[in-house]
């Protein structure tokens, strides 16, 4: 199994945008000070029904300027671990290619694993790039993971989905927001059918919509295939297709191992 | 009746045009590239940074508001002035 080291985002662009969050976040403390001076703004300044409608405005501005900077200074903190983070795995991915460059095979970004002729060396090689491309995915779960739920924190998306695991390194199904619904009713108890026959996932059968039109349709579609059509294949012939032999790899036969 | 001072609130929505207009400036930032968090950020970014531009909004709005009111104000005291003088006046004849 190859083993890929692409890698995708930009921890500059992070840092840089992680810097102007910070800015306006200082802009809009300074915004909020001036603000909350206007809230409150002595009568000999502003008497009237028409100064308090002011004073109500600027502090509901003053309130709302406070939020921003704070979301603002929490995102810009966050982005900028993320795109630390997201340097550490770059840096982990180049040094893999690099190493792996002197003992491996590498095509494009993908790391070729050794074949049934690499020595000890090249085999200790792949181990020792693996685990660290691996540990370098993990982090970069992480670092996902910890942007999108400070996104989720402070912006109000999406909460992110758990990280990665499930069975074979999958990600876990998304959490239910909420309580599971009651379950469905029994059916009520109906006379046996007969087993409907296997239907292929590309086959033609429309989907039953009604319980009644479920045998009708489906053999139908499914009708025996009379003794005399040759041409028509066998229901045997539904069965998956047997895998492509495997493609030649070209330093296995011309070069040899390394 | 109420008293302002025309002096200070012309100054104070002075500034709060300028804050607005700055905030707004500094609201336009763009999107980093975060990869697989592409979508996310550009939701969770262009929310937070709405917020920002509505309250530049809102005191923009504020000031202008603000310097319409002492415009008027004045130009009602002015009038008002005026008609008291007339009055006076047309009593002393």
């Amino acid at each position: 199994m190859t083993l890929s080291t692409y890698f995708d985002g930009d921890p500059e662009s992070c840092w840089r945008v992680a810097r102007r969050l910070d800015g306006l976040a200082e802009s809009l403390e300074v915004t909020s000070r001036f603000l909350s001076h206007q809230a409150s703004l002595p009568a000999d300044d502003f008497e009237g029904l028409s100064g308090n409608a002011y004073r109500d405005s600027a502090g509901r501005l003053h309130d709302e300027a406070v939020a921003g900077a704070s979301a603002q200074r929490a995102l810009a903190a966050a982005l900028d671990d993320f795109g630390t983070d997201l340097d550490g795995v770059r840096r982990v991915l180049r040094r893999a290619r690099a190493l792996a460059r002197d003992h491996l095979v590498i095509t494009a970004q993908e790391i070729q694993p050794p074949g049934p002729y690499a020595d000890e060396r090249q085999r200790e090689v792949f181990r020792m790039v693996a685990g660290a491309v691996r540990e370098a995915r993990k982090v970069e779960d992480q670092a996902h993971h910890d942007w999108q739920a400070a996104l989720a924190q402070h912006a109000g998306t999406r909460a992110p989905s758990p990280i990665a695991g499930g069975p074979f390194g999958l990600p876990m199904s998304d959490p239910i927001p909420g309580p599971l619904p009651d379950p469905l009713p029994e059916p009520p108890s109906e006379p046996p059918s007969e087993p409907l026959p296997d239907v292929p996932s590309g086959g033609s059968a429309p989907a039953p919509t009604t319980p009644s039109a479920v045998p009708s349709a489906v053999l139908a579609a499914v009708s025996p295939v009379p003794d005399d059509d040759w041409a028509s294949p066998p229901q045997d012939d539904w069965e998956p297709a047997p895998p492509p032999a495997p493609a030649l790899v070209t330093w296995e036969l011309t070069d040899g191992p390394r | 009746m109420f008293t302002i001072d025309p002096r200070v609130l012309r100054r104070a929505s002075r500034d709060l045009i300028r804050h607005g207009l700055d905030l707004d400036d500094e609201c336009q930032i763009p999107m980093p590239r975060t990869g697989r968090s592409y979508c996310v950020t550009q939701e969770g970014l262009e929310r937070v940074l709405a917020r920002s531009a509505t309250t530049a909004d809102g005191m923009r709005r504020l000031g202008e508001a603000l310097d319409g009111f002492v415009s008027s104000s004045s130009v009602l005291d002015g009038t008002v002035g005026w008609g008291f003088d007339l009055i006076h006046d047309q009593e002393l004849t």
